[in-house]
């Protein structure tokens, strides 16, 4: 009780520390993956979190410095490589869209893997430090990897706020807004560089499998509740931050399961509790709820036959 | 004559395929042109390099006399319906406000006065009693006329209309007349893809008849006649009703 007193009021400084980043990140990750979903991109942030992990192991090798920024900035490298070359084959060649992202995800993860076992094997290298990259630590961040995260959040939340207008009609009409001379081009590639950030500023809490939820599933629950661009925004920031909160607190008040080492992982419940948030969205949602429309579809048939037919 | 559009040798290429093959065309000032021709002719090509929505692979558009760069606050663009996911969080009025983004310039939001003009433009198309509506619930013909309010928005002098008139009813279409008609009448000039021949027949005056080349352009009166038309469908415009000198309607 004390314990969770103590965790409410934020008085545990490293749990203060995490809550603080991982929202941050939920929210930053949910205002691009909500642009990214509606100019259907939103699986590309998926290809580069799996091409970050061999990105990482070669800074590891590369960098004689192996602090989190070093490491990560391997990590962006290859993901906006990855990017790159999917936009490239894209454009050069035939093959389908979900196809290559597919083959990007598997290629570059299965280097990866290649790459970390190389590692084990080097004097050194310990296995906690890449492992921890694979499913996220965010217990165990520190407040120089907070700064981190927040620089990243601060740039991704400042940029979409300041041209949340030409990124709604560039995700709406892509040829209108280059009728009108916008740069769609360089729009497009902004937006693909937001998620890599987001994607890598994301990895040493939530890890390389599970990050694109970060990026897809608050959008996919916000869009449920919302009629407009802003509303859809400002829910899914909510629902990202919620989720984080959430998560973050159960893994630290949770009593850690039975014959386990450490606690419940971080960033495994602030997922589960964007997920159980997405169900509850899809049920209860005012206009699209599965339940409102059963109701409405029920209410037709017992109702009276003036409504019958009258669907508009 | 003053020149809208004018085409001057333009090919265009997708990957190596050549899709629109040396067109050298004029479309007069404050005219209705249609542009017509079978699936695959090119005709949304045409507009898109008019716009330089696509590389040109040989020759050069101008526009209102100038270059399109220079003369882009000028021209209003209706794109295919089709091109656009309907699900989008979005109402009518709202996407008629994008037709005002090109003033507003890349950070500056829309503000009260453009509200009122982008109203006044659902007016004209006679759906202002839905502007707050999500655009996924409104019909087809009603979608095809919040993209025609959002050209109006954009104030122009030349309108670029890629199938304006798919998938709408009759009224609708009539509806969407009125507005081109009294667009014309105010001076703009209308380039519009169009499927439905006796209609262009009817109420346009200029036509370019394409099929990967330009087959015939000019008047409706000279350039709409049966020897164009089947060169330009292959032999199948003899189900056409409506054209010049049509040898089925002389009997």
């Amino acid at each position: 009780m004390a314990e969770l007193f103590r965790l409410l009021s934020l008085q545990d400084s490293s749990t203060r520390v995490v809550m603080l980043s991982t929202a941050c990140l939920a929210v930053a990750a949910a205002l691009v993956g909500s642009l990214a979903m509606l100019r259907r991109r939103a699986l590309v942030g998926d290809a580069v979190a799996h091409a970050s992990l061999p990105g990482i192991c070669l800074a590891w090798f590369v960098a004689g410095d192996r602090s989190l920024a070093v490491l990560l900035v391997g990590a962006l490298v290859l993901g906006l490589a990855c990017m790159a070359i999917m936009a490239l084959v894209q454009r050069l060649t035939k093959a389908r869209e979900d196809a290559t992202t597919a083959i990007a995800i598997s290629g570059f993860f299965g280097l990866g893997i290649v790459l970390s076992r190389m590692i084990q094997n080097q004097p050194g290298g310990n296995r906690a430090g890449l492992d921890g990259f694979l499913f996220g630590k965010a217990a165990s961040a520190v407040t120089s990897d907070a700064w981190l995260v927040l620089a990243v959040a601060a740039i991704a939340v400042t940029t979409i706020l300041a041209l949340r207008k030409e990124f709604g009609l560039l995700c709406f009409d892509r040829d209108f807004a280059a009728g009108i001379g916008r740069p769609v081009h360089r729009l497009d590639a902004l937006l693909l560089v937001l998620v890599a950030l987001v994607t890598v500023a994301g990895l040493p809490s939530v890890g390389v499998v599970l990050v694109v939820a970060l990026l897809v599933i608050p959008p996919a629950a916000a869009r449920c509740w919302s009629s407009s661009l802003s509303t859809m925004l400002v829910a899914a920031a909510a629902i990202g931050a919620a989720s984080a909160i959430i998560g973050t607190g159960l893994s630290a008040v949770l009593p850690p399961p039975a014959g386990a080492s450490g606690g419940w992982p971080t960033g495994p419940m602030i997922v589960l509790t964007a997920a159980v948030l997405f169900v509850l969205s899809l049920l209860l949602a005012p206009e699209r709820g599965v339940l409102m429309v059963m109701w409405r579809w029920h209410r037709r048939r017992e109702g009276n036959p003036s409504i019958l037919g009258n669907t508009r | 004559m003053q020149e809208a559009l004018a085409f001057h040798g333009v090919s265009v290429a997708y990957r190596d395929e050549l899709v629109l093959e040396r067109i050298d065309a004029r479309i007069p000032a404050a005219s209705m042109c249609a542009i017509a021709g079978p699936n695959g002719a090119g005709k949304s090509t045409l507009i898109k390099a008019a716009l330089g929505l696509v590389p040109l692979a040989a020759g050069s558009v101008t526009v209102l006399g100038g270059t399109m760069a220079q003369r882009r606050g000028d021209v209003g663009y209706v794109p295919q319906r089709e091109s656009v996911d309907w699900e989008f969080p979005i109402s009518a009025l709202a996407v008629v406000l994008m037709g005002s983004y090109g003033r507003l310039g890349l950070f500056r939001q829309p503000g009260r006065t453009d509200r009122a003009q982008a109203m006044d433009c659902l007016e004209q198309v006679g759906l202002a009693a839905l502007a707050e509506r999500q655009i996924s619930q409104l019909s087809g013909g009603q979608q095809q006329r919040v993209f025609l309010a959002r050209a109006l928005m954009q104030r122009a002098r030349l309108y670029l209309m890629d199938e304006p008139f798919a998938g709408v009813d009759a009224v609708t279409e009539e509806a969407i007349m009125n507005v081109l008609g009294a667009l014309r009448q105010r001076g703009c000039t209308i380039v519009a893809v169009h499927h439905d021949l006796a209609a262009v027949r009817e109420s346009f005056d200029h036509v370019l008849l394409l099929n990967k080349r330009l087959v015939a352009a000019g008047p409706v009166a000279a350039a709409f006649t049966f020897d164009a038309l089947q060169q330009t469908y292959g032999g199948r415009a003899a189900m056409m009703p409506g054209a010049a000198s049509d040898p089925a309607s002389g009997h």
